[in-house]
């Protein structure tokens, strides 16, 4: 029976929720082209991930667990997913569109001789639809190799929920190639949070927050969220937070399912960073603010009331 | 005097000094065509006005320099006929010009070339005074100038030491009666205890004579390797000039197949640039008023030509051996000896990438060098390497590109609500009023940024007030392509360009008014070259017109804080020369108080945003737009007034970062006129 195959991305030996959303994805496409899902673990130690994996009603998970492939590199891992693919008969193989993903899933289609889309929105069995010209029009397109790699914007996928049943754990022997490239070394900066660019929820701190000492405000509020702290360019430039939390023209560029703007006017660099986030929750004192004219809540309030009420009450709800 | 030893003198300095030239000259020759030889008669006046008119030595930065130039100038054109009197003199005794000697025109020759060497020794003494002891920000103290100056200064005391003696030698000599400075020498050494017989004069006269050719020949034979060149190469750079408009870049032709995209060798720059190299003189008046520099950048427009000039000699005898071979007709061997430079690379090694894309080309340089060097073109050439070759520019403009390229606007907005600031104006489109007059192009901050959208709103009510029959394309307007061009993405720009004529030429388009000096500039000076010539208008010229023609009553009274300070923008003062309309608009308007900034006019400071600098981080030294903002609020002024959406932005930004909103405000003169005329 020919598969989907999904790629399962993790970090630090936890399944990352992104390929819950490729999951919803592949699932959808297996039923509709008649075949059978398989979701591929590429690392080492990961037994934990794939059994996780199991209860989202995949046929198979594929484990593919060797000491080399313990970082990842593109070269192995493409090698690696692509011998999956073959293994498993695929005809559509399909990866979440992080900067994992887009590193990878071109290489894979290359091994795979495969036609590929990128940022995949929908499929009918027959299109795919992806966003083009940043989200200002959709195209419908047509792959038309056998074989079909694609990336999967999470954002158009519910993540899955777990299902009764298990799937069967399968092992993926493979011999690791020859690479151009080897991993050397891995730096990186100590941050409980989320990257504004990878988190669901971001919180947005600019020029009235005014102060290092009173950002914590808005860290609690992104804690309570499991979510990211992000800052227009004034806050970056005042030294209230490091520079890789700037959203806008020339810093980050965030599409969050939330984003919560405090102390900010939203001038037009700001608003090209963050303009595609689904929900946008605006909090400034002046209301004539442009960020109210494309929030979807706008609070004309101080931040310095507004927000800690509002951590007071959501950690209430939660708990 | 020995005629064999004269002979051999000359013989010999001579030719070295010909084979030096050859040597500097040769390697132009396989660098890029260029035609700088169209348009005699304009080139021919440049060279009456900037080469023997010194005109660009009488400005402002310049103190005693500027003055000590145009004495050592004027003083080594003049005395220049005397030595090669005195080269003569070896060959016969007496020898003189035809005409001079002991004539009317010949004495009147001696008393100017007395005056003018007192002229030179006089100027060396300043510029090495004002070197040494003043030293002015924008030089450098080097030894090489000290040695020239020295140099210049030792000849033309040997030549007075030569005429002195002369005089106690022949006292009746006809040229006593002109050489007022000999005279004078004469007196001193007479009293010193010299007469026409003690043997000492006679020999201090030889030493006079050929001391002031031997050091003038030495002289000849260390310009080609020192800055001091520009004494040759001057007069063709400023011959050669370029004579396009202020404002335009070179375009370059995408159509054909064996073009170059930019410079990233030096051999790609036009020939041009190779005279310019040689010529500079390291006076650092490019650099007087440099942001880029004068912020601590890793860019000095004086630096980048010098750098590129030793960059030039490394590569001397690659591309000699290259432009012989290119003379005997074999281009590809020429093609494949270029190919073995295995040294340093232009762009990386010689010039950084960081200097690269600190230049907000605001002109200043250009504009400012005696020799009209063009640092700015010089820049984007490699900046277009960078771009269309390599694909490395700073991340940050990675959504600028995207964003043009895709919805033809910087921040990549959806391109359909382009118009809709005009949604409740009652402004036309081309549609509704195909008898239009003026088409209102309005840009991209204009269109989008909320400060700007304002000023486009001001300016539509004063068109509208003053009955003006004006129409604008709404999403039917495309990105100028100015920022993607200085950018280097000429590509880009000329995708964007194209579009924007096509649809001017649709619609019928014959005068353009626009509220940006960055859109001015280039529909004004760059659409040309793609073919197509409109009338256009900046916003300040169109109020100012419509005033004056009684369109506006003078208003109420200036309802603004305190007194006022014009910013002039780049590309509407040093471009396009708009300096005196945006300051009588100002000053109409009751009740202004109008302050100049220390650095005002064609010396303006850049806001910082030009050139793309607005899409591009500024992590280096100080902020530009913060330095510019101290500059005009130390005149005292509570109002800056702009016409210009780059300079309102970052004005307006450092007004904001701190946190000064309640004291300053930054307003463009559109609404500056429109709220004294709405208070009425």
């Amino acid at each position: 029976m020919s598969s989907v195959c999904i790629i399962a991305e993790h970090q630090s030996g936890k399944l990352k929720k992104s390929p819950l959303n490729a999951i919803t994805f592949g699932k959808d496409a297996a039923q509709k082209i008649g075949a059978e899902l398989c979701v591929v673990v590429i690392g080492h130690n990961i037994s934990g991930v794939a059994d996780e994996l199991k209860s989202y009603g995949a046929s198979k998970i594929v484990l593919a667990d060797d000491a080399g492939l313990a970082n990842y590199t593109a070269e192995q891992w493409a090698h690696v997913a692509a011998e999956a693919a073959k293994k498993y008969d695929a005809v559509l193989v399909g990866m979440a569109s992080g900067t994992t993903g887009k590193d990878m899933m071109p290489r894979v289609a290359v091994k795979l001789n495969a036609g590929m889309g990128s940022d995949i929105i929908g499929f009918d069995g027959k299109f795919f639809t992806r966003g083009m010209w940043a989200g200002n029009a959709l195209a419908t397109i047509e792959i038309t190799t056998p074989v079909k790699v694609v990336t999967i914007q999470t954002t158009a996928f519910a993540a899955a929920e777990p299902v009764e049943g298990e799937s069967i754990l399968e092992q993926l022997d493979i011999r690791l190639p020859q690479t151009k490239t080897r991993f050397v070394e891995m730096r990186e900066t100590v941050s409980e949070r989320p990257d504004p660019t990878e988190a669901s929820v971001v919180i947005t701190g600019g020029r009235g927050v005014n102060g290092a000492e009173n950002f914590k405000i808005i860290e609690k509020l992104a804690d309570i969220f499991g979510g990211a702290v992000g800052a227009t360019r004034v806050a970056v430039d005042a030294g209230w937070v490091p520079n890789d939390l700037q959203i806008g023209q020339t810093g980050k560029m965030v599409a969050p399912d939330l984003y919560v703007a405090a102390g900010l006017s939203g001038s037009i660099q700001h608003q090209a960073g963050m303009k595609n986030s689904k929900v946008i929750v605006a909090i400034n004192k002046d209301e004539e603010a442009p960020i109210f004219q494309i929030a979807d809540f706008g609070i004309v309030a101080d931040l310095f009331k507004v927000i800690p009420e509002m951590s007071d009450l959501l950690e209430k709800e939660m708990s | 005097m020995n005629p064999v030893a004269m002979g051999l003198l000359l013989f010999i300095s001579l030719s070295a000094f010909t084979l030096s030239v050859v040597r500097r000259f040769l390697p132009l020759f396989v660098m890029q065509p260029d035609v700088r030889w169209d348009n005699p008669k304009e080139r021919v006046v440049g060279i009456l006005k900037y080469f023997f008119g010194q005109l660009r030595f009488m400005r402002p930065f310049e103190r005693v320099h500027g003055i000590a130039h145009i004495m050592i100038f004027w003083g080594v054109l003049v005395v220049t006929f005397s030595t090669i009197q005195m080269a003569g003199r070896g060959f016969v005794p007496d020898w003189h010009l035809p005409g001079f000697g002991d004539t009317g025109l010949g004495l009147t020759y001696i008393f100017f070339k007395d005056l003018f060497t007192l002229s030179i020794m006089t100027g060396c003494t300043m510029a090495f005074a004002n070197r040494v002891f003043f030293r002015p920000s924008r030089m450098i103290l080097s030894l090489e100038a000290l040695v020239i100056l020295n140099w210049i200064f030792w000849m033309m005391a040997m030549d007075l030491l030569y005429e002195s003696t002369l005089f106690i030698l022949s006292p009746e000599h006809p040229e006593t009666q002109a050489a007022f400075l000999g005279m004078f020498g004469k007196n001193v050494l007479m009293g010193m205890g010299l007469s026409s017989d003690s043997s000492l004069t006679a020999q201090l006269h030889a030493i006079g004579s050929w001391g002031h050719l031997m050091l003038g020949l030495s002289f000849l034979n260390y310009l080609p390797y020192c800055k001091q060149f520009h004494e040759i190469t001057s007069l063709p750079s400023l011959y050669m000039r370029s004579l396009k408009e202020k404002g335009a870049l070179t375009p370059q032709n995408l159509e054909d197949e064996d073009a170059i995209f930019g410079v990233g060798k030096i051999e790609e720059f036009s020939w041009k640039r190779g005279i310019d190299m040689y010529s500079c003189a390291e006076c650092g008046r490019c650099r007087a008023n440099c942001p880029a520099f004068l912020t601590d950048k890793p860019l000095s427009p004086m630096a980048l030509i010098m750098d590129e000039r030793e960059h030039l000699k490394k590569k001397t005898n690659l591309m000699s051996q290259a432009a012989v071979l290119k003379f005997k007709k074999d281009p590809e061997k020429a093609a494949e000896v270029l190919e073995q430079w295995d040294g340093e690379s232009l762009v990386g090694d010689v010039i950084s990438e960081e200097a690269i894309w600190a230049c907000t080309t605001c002109g200043h340089c250009t504009s400012n060098c005696p020799l009209m060097i063009e640092h700015v073109d010089n820049i984007i050439d490699m900046r277009r390497h960078l771009v269309q070759v390599e694909s490395r520019f700073p991340k940050e403009l990675t959504q600028f590109f995207k964003g043009c390229e895709n919805l033809s606007n910087p921040w990549g907005l959806a391109s359909n609500t382009r118009g809709d600031w005009f949604k409740d104006l009652g402004v036309q489109t081309p549609e509704e009023n195909p008898d239009f007059e003026y088409l209102f192009y309005v840009g991209c901050a204009g269109s989008f940024d909320d400060r700007y959208k304002k000023v486009t709103i001001a300016l539509t009510k004063l068109l509208q007030k003053a009955g003006v029959n004006f129409v604008c394309l709404g999403d039917n307007e495309m990105c100028c392509g100015e920022t993607a061009r200085r950018l280097g993405n000429e590509y880009l720009a000329q995708h964007m360009i194209n579009f924007n004529l096509e649809m001017f030429d649709t619609i019928g388009v014959k005068k353009i008014i626009t509220a940006c000096p960055h859109c001015f500039n280039t529909l004004k000076n760059e659409y040309p070259q793609f073919g197509k010539k409109f009338e256009v208008i900046h916003h300040t010229e169109m109020i100012w017109e419509l005033t004056r023609k009684g369109a506006f009553k003078g208003g109420a009274k200036f309802n603004g804080k305190g007194s006022v300070v014009y910013h002039d923008s780049c590309y509407l003062g040093r471009y396009n020369d708009l300096y005196d309309i945006p300051r009588d608009i100002a000053r109409f308007v009751p009740g202004v108080k109008l302050v100049e900034a220390e650095r005002n006019r064609r010396t303006s400071f850049c806001c910082g945003a030009g050139g793309g600098r607005m899409w591009m981080e500024e992590n280096i030294g100080k902020r530009i737009n913060t330095e510019r903002f101290e500059q005009l609020y130390a005149t005292g002024a509570k109002t800056v007034a702009t016409a210009c959406p780059y300079c309102m932005i970052m004005l307006d930004d450092v007004v904001r970062e701190k946190g000064m909103q309640e004291e300053v405000e930054v307003v463009d003169l559109a609404q500056m006129m429109l709220n004294s005329l709405e208070d009425q």
